[in-house]
């Protein structure tokens, strides 16, 4: 088992159209762009983890979470700035200015202040990285290369954008069995990568860098190979599947729609899923 | 013609000697060629120049012309060609695009733009004629190699070129998958004219000399013998590529008696021995002289590799181990065996600590320690044993070779002189002395795996488990891996080889184990193992020619068990009036 590679299985949202799958991604992503406030991430949430569920998404595909790891001493110190209480829209400006703790004297940035509303922002913000993980799971899952490469035709997408695309869905898997290789090859020569020093840290990863500079070289080469013995690029690309339109895909695919229409009314009209 | 070059030379970008040089031949529309020659001789530069990839992707300077199905490479590109000319890759894996067997083979016929219908009519075409029916939703990456390499061909087959050229396209693959690679080839010829071009650098010489009606000899870039394939396989420049092993039998016998036919099958041999054998021109052999058979070796008492119903189940279920029982004495140089994901690389993991058993009651023990206890750390695991990837890129990342070899003990922290030590023993093992400060990105590939194998044992482990150290390499390349391997068994060191070359293993193995669906099947001397080629089909296996041969002539009083061409001239040449 691979991260991110698409694996045939017969479930719901495998078997549905992948005008409708697209259909379903881009509404969730819509949503999570625009939904700051938990409150409305809540449901959504549960809404991403029903599409996990459902198309079986590999629990180990949740690794990936690791790196968001990096991400979060910048989120929580922009979150020491969010205590202008004028960036709030929805949330009464008392409530978000209400100070909940403050780091003194930290060297260059000062006293930093954390507010409930900076506290409510960054959660909200980590959050919405959560959930887009969780989305881009059940897509990648359960969308295949060739309904990506034929839908994206259909709608005149240029060739070079479907070859990124293709070569997207060859390259990553490959490249990540091809690491996991290299990581058993060099921990067999005795390397580990333990040193709580930063410095230390990226040189003990030359061991890896090097064989996989090489070789990300090498399956560039090979994937541009394959593609053009394949003739990609040679005229339109055509469909290499007859997709069935089905009744559940009409509905799924208005109901995004619709969902969609009734986000974006309720951003600017209504503030609806701001903090 | 199908295919002609025309004084055709290349020359990589970069460099000064040119890879290909003065190129002439013809081939004839719906025959099968043979490109062979040693590793770096050119041939897969010759087959990438048939659809324009040499060099239009593969850059360089081009002198001369290649005609393809009527069409000058020089005024086409890349995509276009390859409605003529149909390429296949050494590894298939490279190859296979999409995500699903039948999205792989609509993949070609959709960038064609062909009409639904056609690339419907074409994949059902393609999967039938590689016997891929009722793989179609199944991950190509799931597949075994010799599915695999057909998948690649369907994909290839569903274009619909009139040429198809393939590169080394068994290589890889185990004896059944090589033999159901060929048939599907010969079907396909067979059914659509098709022309097909293979390359071979020796290590399959056999399987593709019964099959080419014409061989293409390069070396250092140039022709130098182009012949039908039974002519080209007596001639004495073949000897850098090798011979089938009954083509081999009979050039020696021929020396007893002369005259008698070269055969370049197993099936022409068999008939010709059979014939002489009824004609009473031949006294029924009498079995294989002492001399030749192996001294039996006690073995010590406690295995050093002791393994106990070891099971491993991968995420998403599947079950590549599945109770494994083993035990590898000390000094024995053992031949591990098995179909394409038959669980050898799961099992030899295991044995190095890089994968744990996924059922608490298994056992693991090597040289006494418990390398199945998740708490015994690799780097300890690393002094007793260790393994040879199959891709000496996966591992090589220093810029020199001497830097290489001294990673391992740097990392386990020995003092510098007793790294420069073990540097100095590891090229010295190698042959490769005063090659430390040789940049590894420049070196070929035997030099690479050298490289690769020294850096291993710089951490001087007893047990060396080393996976497939003969890929990539031509039968030169390999009679000098082995050569190597077999010092350090002398020297006392434990081996085991992962191979698909049944010729390796009859040849330096003294023992055999046979895997199937994550079990063993078989465990036995090499000798025993070999002769029962029943047990040995049900795990996709087959002994090499020279034993065959024996085995088919059994009826008639041959031994089933010789294993070397050596050992069957021994019986034969003495027999033959």
């Amino acid at each position: 088992m691979v991260l991110f590679e698409y694996r045939y299985q017969n479930t719901p949202i495998h078997n549905l159209n992948p005008i409708t799958k697209i259909a379903l991604t881009v509404t969730a992503f819509l949503c999570i762009s625009c939904w700051m406030d938990p409150r409305y991430q809540l449901p959504l949430t549960v809404y991403a983890l029903a599409l996990n569920f459902i198309a079986k998404t590999p629990k180990s595909w949740y690794k990936v979470y690791y790196v968001m790891v990096p991400a979060i001493p910048f989120t929580v110190l922009t979150g020491f700035y969010q205590y202008n209480p004028e960036l709030f829209k929805v949330y009464p400006h008392e409530f978000v200015s209400e100070i909940l703790f403050k780091l003194p004297n930290i060297p260059i940035l000062g006293t930093l202040t954390m507010t409930y509303g900076g506290a409510i922002w960054i959660f909200s913000s980590f959050w919405r990285g959560v959930m887009g993980f969780l989305v881009a799971f059940t897509f990648i899952y359960t969308t295949s290369m060739t309904e990506a490469t034929d839908t994206l035709a259909r709608v005149g997408a240029p060739t070079p954008i479907v070859f990124m695309v293709a070569a997207t869905y060859k390259f990553i898997p490959h490249m990540l069995r091809v690491l996991s290789t290299i990581v058993s090859a060099q921990t067999l020569r005795g390397w580990q990568a333990k040193s709580k020093n930063p410095v230390k840290l990226l040189k003990t990863v030359i061991p890896l860098m090097n064989p996989l500079m090489r070789r990300t070289a090498q399956i560039t080469e090979e994937v541009a190979t394959a593609t053009q013995i394949r003739a990609f690029g040679a005229g339109r690309l055509a469909r290499s599947r007859v997709y069935k339109f089905a009744y559940k895909d009409y509905v799924i695919s208005m109901a995004c729609i619709l969902t969609c229409i009734i986000v974006v009314i309720g951003l600017f009209v209504f503030k609806m899923g701001l903090l | 013609m199908s295919v002609e070059f025309k004084n055709f030379s290349f020359t990589h970008v970069g460099q000064e000697k040119p890879v290909l040089r003065d190129i002439t031949f013809k081939i004839a529309e719906g025959s099968a060629v043979g490109i062979v020659g040693r590793a770096g001789s050119g041939k897969s530069t010759l087959l990438k120049a048939l659809n324009g990839l040499v060099p239009k992707i593969d850059t360089g300077y081009q002198d001369g012309d290649v005609i393809v199905d009527g069409l000058n490479t020089k005024d086409h590109d890349v995509p276009e060609l390859a409605k003529h000319v149909g390429l296949v890759l050494d590894n298939p894996v490279t190859q296979l695009f999409c995500l699903t067997v039948e999205d792989d083979i609509a993949f070609g016929p959709a960038n064609l733009s062909l009409s639904d219908e056609e690339i419907m009519e074409r994949k059902r075409f393609a999967l039938e004629s590689t016997r891929l029916v009722g793989f179609e939703t199944r991950n190509p990456s799931d597949l075994s190699g010799g599915e695999q390499q057909s998948c690649a061909i369907a994909g290839i087959l569903a274009m619909g070129p009139k040429i198809i050229a393939m590169d080394e396209p068994i290589a890889m693959l185990d004896p059944v998958g090589k033999r159901r690679v060929v048939s599907v080839l010969q079907e396909v010829a067979k059914r659509y004219k098709s022309t097909i071009i293979v390359s071979e650098s020796g290590a399959d010489i056999e399987v593709i000399a019964g099959y080419v009606d014409r061989m293409i000899l390069l070396h250092d870039g140039e022709v130098i013998l182009d012949a039908p394939t039974r002519e080209a396989l007596k001639s004495d420049l073949m000897e850098e590529v090798g011979r089938p092993q009954a083509t081999e039998l009979f050039l020696r016998l021929r020396k007893i008696k002369p005259g008698i036919p070269i055969p370049i099958t197993l099936e022409e041999a068999v008939g010709y021995l059979r014939d002489e054998l009824k004609a009473g021109k031949m006294e029924i052999p009498k079995g294989i002289p002492a001399e030749s058979r192996a001294k039996k070796v006690e073995r010590p008492k406690e295995p050093i590799i002791r393994v106990r119903n070891l099971h491993h189940v991968y995420e998403g279920g599947v079950r590549a181990l599945r109770g494994v029982d083993l035990n590898i004495y000390e000094g024995e140089i053992v031949g591990l065996i098995g179909q394409n994901g038959s669980g050898k690389t799961t099992l030899s993991l295991h044995l190095v600590g890089i994968l744990r058993p996924t059922n608490p009651d298994a056992e693991v023990i090597v040289e006494g320690l418990n390398v199945h206890d998740p708490k015994t750390p690799v780097s300890e695991i690393i002094k007793h044993i260790n393994y040879m990837f199959q891709n000496p890129d996966d591992q090589l990342f220093s810029e020199k070779v001497g830097d290489e070899i001294a990673f391992g003990p740097k990392m386990i922290g020995l003092p510098e002189d007793e790294i420069k030590k073990r540097v100095a023993e590891a090229l010295k093992v190698f042959d490769i002395e005063g090659h430390e400060n040789d940049y590894i990105a420049r070196l070929p590939r035997n030099l690479k795996t050298y490289v690769s194998m020294g850096s291993i044992l710089s951490l001087k482990p007893k047990i060396l488990i080393i996976d497939e150290p003969t890929t990539g390499l031509d039968r030169r390349g390999i009679l000098a891996v082995m050569d190597v391997l077999t010092g350090l068994h002398r020297e006392g060191r434990t081996i085991l080889i992962i191979t698909h070359s049944m010729e390796t293993v009859a040849r330096y193995c003294s023992r055999v184990v046979v895997m199937k669906e994550g079990k063993i099947l078989i465990d036995g001397p090499t000798r025993e193992a070999f002769s029962k080629p029943e047990a040995l089909e049900e795990a996709f296996i087959r002994p090499p020619q020279i034993t065959q041969l024996g085995q088919r002539l059994m009826d008639l009083g041959f031994p089933p068990d010789m294993l070397t061409v050596d050992e069957m001239y021994g019986v034969v040449g003495k027999n033959l009036a």
